[in-house]
């Protein structure tokens, strides 16, 4: 059929119902897109009416105050330091778990199932959640922070090293095998050279997300940056505010340049 | 010397191998010839240990080893292997690679210290010699052509100081030229060396021109084990039914002529 010298090209549903269950498939997600949004409260009115809310505390922050970064050196330092020992000891902690995670080096489909599922765990608690048993457990301080995005950093940092290492060429691991050579040495000089390059590449992403997660860590008192933005909007200071935010930017845009740089140069 | 007595393989009800039996004499070079599917892989990965037959033995050296304990190091030397895809480490060095010839009786501490015994990197630089590889013992792997990366496979199986070398298709993946470059190497080590070889083919020509012994291999079985010269038309076409090659029958005239076994002109490339 051609209207005004167009014609609708569009292969037909392949399904039993045709064209009636693409249309019955519409109205359910929109009827559940609904639903959830009246759950989300989501109100266009709202956001209107707090526009000027909006505008009125963006205004008190400007101009940011600079002279409070004559404080803020320290606590920018201190949640680079806390992402940088977070990524090495999230690496350490990953790297026992990542070899039984791995489909082709586990020795038991069971062992590969459990470890995937205790790497899952690890990722699935959010960073502030790790961070605030950790501050409880071990008190305030940035070694707090550590620990958390260490646990957090460990859970992603194993699984992507288990995936690198099943995407290996089995080759040399048979020719190793036919060698008599053993497992572990097989590790060292047949799979590890094959991953190093990927693997890096993950740890240096790591450290970018680490640098980004730092920056709030300080929020629940787990050392960094994130405190003095927190204290300082509850004083109403937010100039200080703004400089905090202008400070963290500059922090995670410089990670990712340099993170992004080396990883070109890996690869 | 080795050899192999009733081996069987079957996966599930599909029998690969039945009732394999065949010796190779020390210094002997042995082609087995077959159609993909025919199981010379089979046979071979059975040889080494890297799949476990169903039943029969090997006798290394006047000892018998079970199907059970084939590819233990405690019980039997080594039958070293080489594959189709050269299967080298490409990041790791030439030399590395050679070592891993080596590594079965290296201490994990050591090795991961990438401490060697002297011993082992003069094995090891010995075996790239022969291939005439030393001079590119500090490369790395995938620096190397083709052709260049199955000769440091060849030093890999020698360095392990192998009673048998088996090669699976070796040069499968090589030009014409490189193919027999990389075969007369092969060639030139089992005479020197003593070490047998039983060598994995589907080209007719290469297994004419570099086999001592033919072994045909169809459906699973020995259907011709002689001399390249006792060939005939009719047994190739046995080992491959249904091929039509005008060329064959040419190959086969021609090569009764001009064989020249002993030592090929390929030595001297070899040694150049």
């Amino acid at each position: 059929m051609t209207v005004l010298g167009m014609r609708f090209v569009v292969t037909p549903p392949s399904g039993r119902l045709g064209w009636w269950g693409i249309g019955i498939a519409g109205a359910l997600a929109a009827v559940a897109l609904w639903w959830t949004a009246r759950g989300a409260q989501i109100n266009m009115e709202n956001l209107a009416r707090g526009l000027p809310y909006m505008w009125d505390f963006l205004s008190r922050m400007m101009p940011p105050n600079f002279g409070f970064m004559n404080k803020l050196w320290n606590a920018a330092f201190e949640s680079l330091y806390v992402a940088i020992w977070g990524t090495i000891f999230g690496v350490f902690l990953a790297l026992p778990f990542c070899f039984f995670a791995a489909r082709n080096l586990s020795p038991h489909p069971a062992v590969f199932h459990f470890m995937r599922q205790v790497l899952n765990c690890m990722r699935g608690i959010n960073e502030i959640i790790l961070a605030l048993i950790f501050v409880a457990a071990i008190g305030l301080g940035p070694f707090a922070g550590v620990l958390a995005l260490a646990v957090h950093g460990a859970g992603m940092l194993g699984k992507f090293f288990a995936e690198a290492i099943e995407d290996i060429d089995n080759g040399p691991i048979e020719a190793f095998r036919s060698a008599g050579v053993g497992r572990f040495k097989t590790v060292v000089f047949g799979v590890l050279p094959q991953v190093l390059p990927q693997w890096l590449g993950t740890i240096f992403y790591r450290l970018e997300t680490n640098v980004r997660q730092a920056t709030v860590l300080g929020m629940v008192g787990a050392g960094g940056i994130g405190f003095e933005l927190i204290s300082s909007m509850k004083l109403f200071q937010y100039q200080d505010t703004a400089m905090c935010i202008l400070v963290i930017l500059a922090m995670v845009l410089a990670t990712d340049l340099i993170s992004s740089r080396i990883r070109a140069m890996i690869r | 010397m080795i050899e192999v007595r009733n081996l069987a393989k079957a996966y599930g009800k599909r029998t690969v191998l039945h009732d394999i039996s065949l010796s190779v004499r020390a210094g002997e070079f042995l082609v087995v010839l077959g159609p993909s599917g025919a199981g010379k892989s089979t046979l071979l990965r059975c040889l080494n240990g890297l799949i476990h037959a169903d039943k029969g033995s090997i006798v290394i050296d006047g000892k018998v080893v079970n199907v059970g304990d084939i590819g233990n190091r405690e019980k039997q030397r080594p039958i070293a292997m080489i594959f189709q895809q050269h299967n080298l480490v490409k990041r790791l060095s030439v030399l590395k690679n050679v070592l891993v010839g080596r590594m079965a009786g290296v201490s994990s501490l050591l090795a991961l210290l990438q401490l060697f015994r002297d011993e082992d990197v003069e094995i090891a630089l010995d075996a790239l010699r022969q291939v005439d590889l030393e001079h590119k013992a500090e490369m790395r792997a995938d620096q190397l052509s083709g052709g260049e990366q199955q000769r440091v496979g060849i030093a890999r199986a020698l360095a392990q100081r192998p009673a048998v070398i088996l090669a699976d298709e070796p040069v499968a993946s090589l030009d014409p030229k490189t193919s027999r470059v990389v075969l007369g190497f092969l060639q030139r080590i089992c005479k020197e060396t003593g070490i047998s070889v039983i060598c994995n083919l589907h080209q007719v020509e290469y297994a004419l021109e570099f086999g001592e012994r033919i072994v045909g291999l169809s459906g699973g079985n020995i259907i011709f084990d002689d001399t390249p010269d006792k060939l005939t038309l009719d047994t190739i076409h046995r080992i491959y039914p249904g091929l039509e090659d005008p060329g064959m029958e040419r190959l086969l005239r021609t090569d009764r002529k001009t064989k020249p076994q002993a030592v090929p002109p390929l030595a001297r490339v070899a040694t150049a």
